[in-house]
């Protein structure tokens, strides 16, 4: 026992180390891509921004203040100088200004947008992943029956349709056409974000749309997963054997077959949300909702640095940590998995 | 009494051969009874339809296996059941009445529940209230120690796997147990252990064993009866000892005479041909074309099982008029 639990110590802070360093690495490069882009140069950018809006600046005073924007940005000095500022800032937790949005701070921006990426997409994610594991169970253990086959035949309709059509399609009918939801936006323009009634139900209907596109397409994903598990493990020997031990199908159904499934259905579920912090950029456009993914997008086209790097920073930590709570987590849910000291 | 009564039992395998459907005829035309206590070995070679034979008697067909035309009759002391290509009652006995112990024992448990959960499924299942004291005195009798309740299947070696088997097989009581090759994975001392105890669970609790085995030397010494299969047929019947030292059909003789005994210096003749193939039977007699002793009547017509002898045992085979 002593020795189990020096084991898991020892594994769990390995796993810890290799999860920071991942951290790191994912970060420096994140540092280091946008300043080795050749014509990103955030300076020039705002320059180019201003001489498009039709102001004239003459030619020695674009170099003055493409120093003096770089020296406001944070941007002087060696790249080495840079980067020994970056991790003291950031460990600090303040990841600088925006350069497109100077002065705002990256975390006020970030802080506008997380709640709604956030919201949406673990929303949806745990309600598709519920409904396709349940209804992919079931599939998969009755593979005959009339509502299975329906179920199928809808799966296999809805697949091939590529993410943006479904979420237009969804857009033109219920919003456009029938008028039940609003065309776009996150709550009705005028309301105050406050946790009154009007509001969340506000939020409620103008984010049942997008809900609805991500839930559709993430309950197929996850039911086609699971039938294919399901039916996988459904023919197994043991399955059959306990069928003709006398065993009750409840039991066998529970204790048999989706038990056997959740390992590689929680380790989905897991690095799905690991990956929330990516944003849906194709949902956000489509529906007008704000989020991350939009954020990150313009952030790109913008030489951002600062916005890139903070953005990018949740995804990193977010996908690292997914995984390492998968590699804690597996080994309980599957015993067969066992702790091997790395 | 009698225990079991088959009835010219015909069982094939549909399957889909170069686009059209072909059936396999694994079980064709099997008669034989069994009485209460007894212990019955079905022996023949890799292919000739044991396991099918096994599955049918346990009753527990599949999508692709059915039954033809015959019925296998059931009599315990206080319930029947039957199965034909009209019937099936036996998923009610079970492991009530009827235990079976597959060929795949290896492969038979859920890896991932603990046996004590395995057996908490079983007694649920049936409504039998779980006492930790009597699964842990079951478990002694089949020579496993109380901590395999906690264990996984996949922690198991293949002979205590066989052996959790064997005592989930046989917990709840049942009259009959089928064993098909339960000691074909397993190593010589391992193999040894597990007849002796099949042996123990039949004397001690009176259970009536079908024990199918390819390894014809097991057999004396735990069987009182032995039926040779070949290509889905009982080519032979009756009491081990009778069948043992007076075989009469060729094809049971070379089974015998494939037995290696020490000191034995005679060299060892593999029998002739391989196994036919049963899709198209041969016509007539299934081992004409391995017979030494063929005529053409064997060529031609199937011979019926007659008796010979003490009249328990019989024989299909066209020598014996
Ligand atoms: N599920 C199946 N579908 C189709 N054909 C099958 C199936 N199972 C067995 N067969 C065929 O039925 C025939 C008899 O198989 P069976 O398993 O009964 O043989 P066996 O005597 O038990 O052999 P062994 O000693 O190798 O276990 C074989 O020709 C086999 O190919
Ligand atoms: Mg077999």
């Amino acid at each position: 026992m002593k020795d189990f639990l020096r084991f898991i110590v020892r594994y769990f802070i390995t796993r810890l180390l290799i999860s920071l360093l991942v951290i790191f690495i994912g970060v420096s490069i994140i540092f280091l891509i946008p300043r080795l882009v050749p014509g990103a140069n955030p300076a020039e950018m705002a320059i180019r921004r201003l001489q498009m809006s039709g102001a004239y600046l003459p030619a020695d005073s674009i170099e003055k203040m493409k120093q003096a924007l770089l020296k406001l940005y944070g941007l002087e000095g060696s790249l080495l100088k840079q980067y020994t500022t970056f991790w003291k800032e950031l460990l600090k937790g303040n990841l600088g200004p925006s350069f497109a949005s100077f002065p705002t701070p990256v975390m006020t921006l970030i802080a506008r947008s997380l709640p709604w990426t956030v919201g949406l997409l673990a929303l949806t994610a745990l309600i598709s992943w519920v409904f396709g594991t349940v209804l992919g169970g079931i599939a998969g253990y009755r593979n005959k029956g009339l509502w299975v086959r329906v179920l199928e035949i809808i799966s296999n309709a809805v697949r091939p349709i590529p993410y943006y059509i479904l979420a237009l399609l969804l857009l033109i009918l219920f919003a456009y056409v029938l008028h039940w939801f609003p065309t776009g936006g996150a709550y009705q323009i005028g309301l105050t974000p406050t946790l009154s009634w009007t509001f969340v139900k506000s939020v409620v209907k103008y984010g049942f749309l997008p809900a609805l596109s991500l839930i559709i397409i993430g309950i197929g994903a996850w039911f086609l997963n699971m039938r294919n598990l399901v039916s996988n493990i459904t023919s197994e020997y043991f399955v059959t054997f306990a069928h003709q031990m006398g065993l009750r199908d409840s039991i066998i159904l529970r204790s048999y077959v989706i038990r056997l499934a959740m390992p590689a259905q929680l380790t989905g579920l897991a690095l799905q949300l690991g990956f929330i912090f990516n944003g849906t950029i194709i949902t956000e456009i489509v529906f007008n909702y704000p989020g991350l993914g939009t954020l990150i997008y313009t952030a790109i086209m913008q030489s951002d640095y600062n916005l890139v790097m903070g953005t990018t920073l949740f995804s990193i930590v977010a996908v690292a940590f997914a995984t390492l709570f998968v590699d804690l987590l597996l080994p309980f849910i599957d015993p067969r998995i066992q702790y091997v000291s790395g | 009494m009698t225990h079991m009564r088959v009835n010219d039992l015909r069982a094939y395998y549909t399957v889909e051969q170069n686009g059209l459907p072909k059936n396999i005829r694994a079980v064709d035309g099997v008669s034989f009874e069994i009485e209460e206590h007894d212990f019955l070995a079905i022996v023949g070679e890799s292919g000739c339809g044991k396991t099918t034979l096994a599955k049918v008697l346990y009753g527990a067909l599949d999508p692709v296996l059915s039954i033809v035309s015959g019925s296998v009759h059931y009599a315990f002391d206080d319930s029947e059941f039957e199965i034909s290509p009209v019937q099936n009652t036996l998923p009610k006995a079970w492991w009530k009445k009827i235990s079976y112990i597959p060929q795949g024992s290896l492969s038979a448990l859920n890896p991932i529940r603990k046996v004590g959960q395995i057996f908490r499924d079983l007694l649920s299942s049936h409504n039998v209230p779980f006492e930790i004291k009597d699964v842990e005195n079951h478990l002694k009798l089949v020579n496993l120690s109380e901590q395999v309740l906690g264990m996984y299947p996949f922690e198991l070696s293949g002979g205590m796997k066989q052996r959790v088997v064997m005592a989930l097989a046989t917990f709840l009581n049942p009259r009959m147990i089928i064993a098909d090759e339960p000691t074909s994975a397993l190593d010589v001392v391992t193999q040894r252990d597990i007849l002796w105890l099949l042996s123990f669970l039949h004397l001690s609790k009176q259970i009536s064993f079908v024990f199918i085995t390819h390894d014809i030397s097991l057999i004396p010494g735990l069987a009182s009866s032995v039926a040779v299969m070949y290509c889905g047929c009982i080519v032979e019947y009756g009491p081990v000892d009778e069948v043992f030292s007076k075989p009469l059909h060729p094809y049971t003789k070379f089974l015998l005479s494939s037995i290696p005994r020490i000191g034995d210096k005679t060299e060892k003749k593999p029998i002739p041909g391989a196994v036919v193939s049963l899709i198209n039977p041969p016509s007539g007699c299934r081992f004409h074309s391995r017979c030494p002793n063929k005529t053409d009547t064997c060529e031609n017509s199937r011979p019926n099982m007659i008796k010979v002898g003490s009249g328990r045992h019989e024989v299909a085979c066209w020598l014996y008029k």
